[in-house]
């Protein structure tokens, strides 16, 4: 039989454990799934373009999911240009690498808009399809 | 009356091949970086990595003035621990309100045409905007040219006071009083169609 005192120990090294790991998981959380959100906004990427291009509108899609379609005009590994000055990168390579021309629909977090480029920038993005 | 048909019909090619000229030569001076890198830290010892990376950062460079501009997003700064990240966004920088860090300044004594060989050290005189506050710097970089690629790699400090950041008491011990900023650009000609 265990000693009353040797369990009681026991127990609250198991429970300092379990606070500790708590407190690690509170503090450290998983960087957000974007592919796994539903999109805030679904839009064109003419639409998209237009929207980031006014600060007012612009503020309301910062770090947003964003569903966006849109005809390829660029691709340089994971990172894709989208008609209407959208630049999308890729959380990850794709199983189908789309190819310029493509017509493509996107989930992706926005990121903000690029004054010096005239650009909307998309970062974490997923593809959803690909005509 | 031949001669001068002639002549305008020379001087018409003459300017417009000269257009063109120009138009290529001033095409051919401006480089640019799309994924610029701008590395921060504000790691204090014995304390978790205050650090974070933007690996989408733009910047032009005019060859012709050697001015330069780069744009930083803030909410394009990835830290490792996405709460840290979650504060930084919206407590320290407000990256709704002021979504970007700007720079603009001229590389000084910098003549593109003498960058081959080794890495030179300059100086880039400008200003930076955070938070809506802009600020001179006048970081010194190594700039070298590599074929057609323009590369310019520097660190400098800042202190977030100059940018009216406010660092809350409780958190103040684990960031550190100035700010380590490293940049990677690699310039080149846009190869976008």
């Amino acid at each position: 039989m265990k000693d009353p005192r040797t369990s009681f120990w026991l127990g609250i090294g198991f429970l300092l454990v379990f606070l500790l790991a708590l407190g690690h998981s509170a503090l450290n959380p998983p960087h957000r799934d974007i592919s796994a959100e539903k999109p805030d906004y679904v839009l064109s990427a003419q639409a998209l373009s237009k929207a980031m291009g006014d600060p007012q509108t612009a503020m309301a899609y910062g770090d947003k999911v964003i569903q966006v379609g849109g005809r390829i005009l660029f691709v340089q590994g994971i990172r894709l240009e989208l008609e209407h000055g959208i630049i999308v990168i890729l959380s990850d390579a794709p199983m189908v690498w789309p190819e310029v021309g493509d017509s493509i629909l996107l989930k992706a977090r926005c990121v903000g808009y690029d004054q010096l480029l005239e650009e909307v920038r998309l970062d974490r993005a997923s593809i959803v399809k690909n005509d | 009356m031949e001669n001068f048909k002639k002549m305008v019909s020379r001087s018409l090619v003459m300017g417009y091949t000269l257009g063109l000229l120009s138009l290529a030569m001033g095409h051919a001076q401006m480089y640019v970086d799309r994924q610029g890198v701008v590395v921060f830290e504000a790691s204090e010892q014995l304390f978790e990595p205050v650090k974070a990376k933007n690996g989408a950062v733009s910047v032009l460079f005019d060859a012709s003035d050697q001015t330069l501009a780069s744009l930083a997003l803030m909410r394009g700064f990835e830290f490792e621990n996405a709460l840290m990240q979650e504060h930084f966004n919206e407590n320290y920088i407000e990256s709704d309100r002021y979504p970007k860090a700007m720079f603009t300044g001229k590389i000084l004594d910098f003549d593109p045409a003498m960058a081959g060989g080794g890495p030179r050290e300059y100086t880039i005189k400008g200003r930076l905007e955070i938070r809506g506050v802009a600020r001179e710097i006048q970081p010194r970089v190594l700039i070298q040219k590599n074929g057609e690629i323009l590369s310019l790699h520097g660190s400098f400090k800042l202190r977030p006071q100059d940018f009216n950041i406010e660092i809350p008491g409780i958190v103040a011990n684990k960031i550190a009083k100035e700010v380590l900023v490293t940049l990677d650009f690699k310039l080149k000609e846009d190869e976008r169609p």
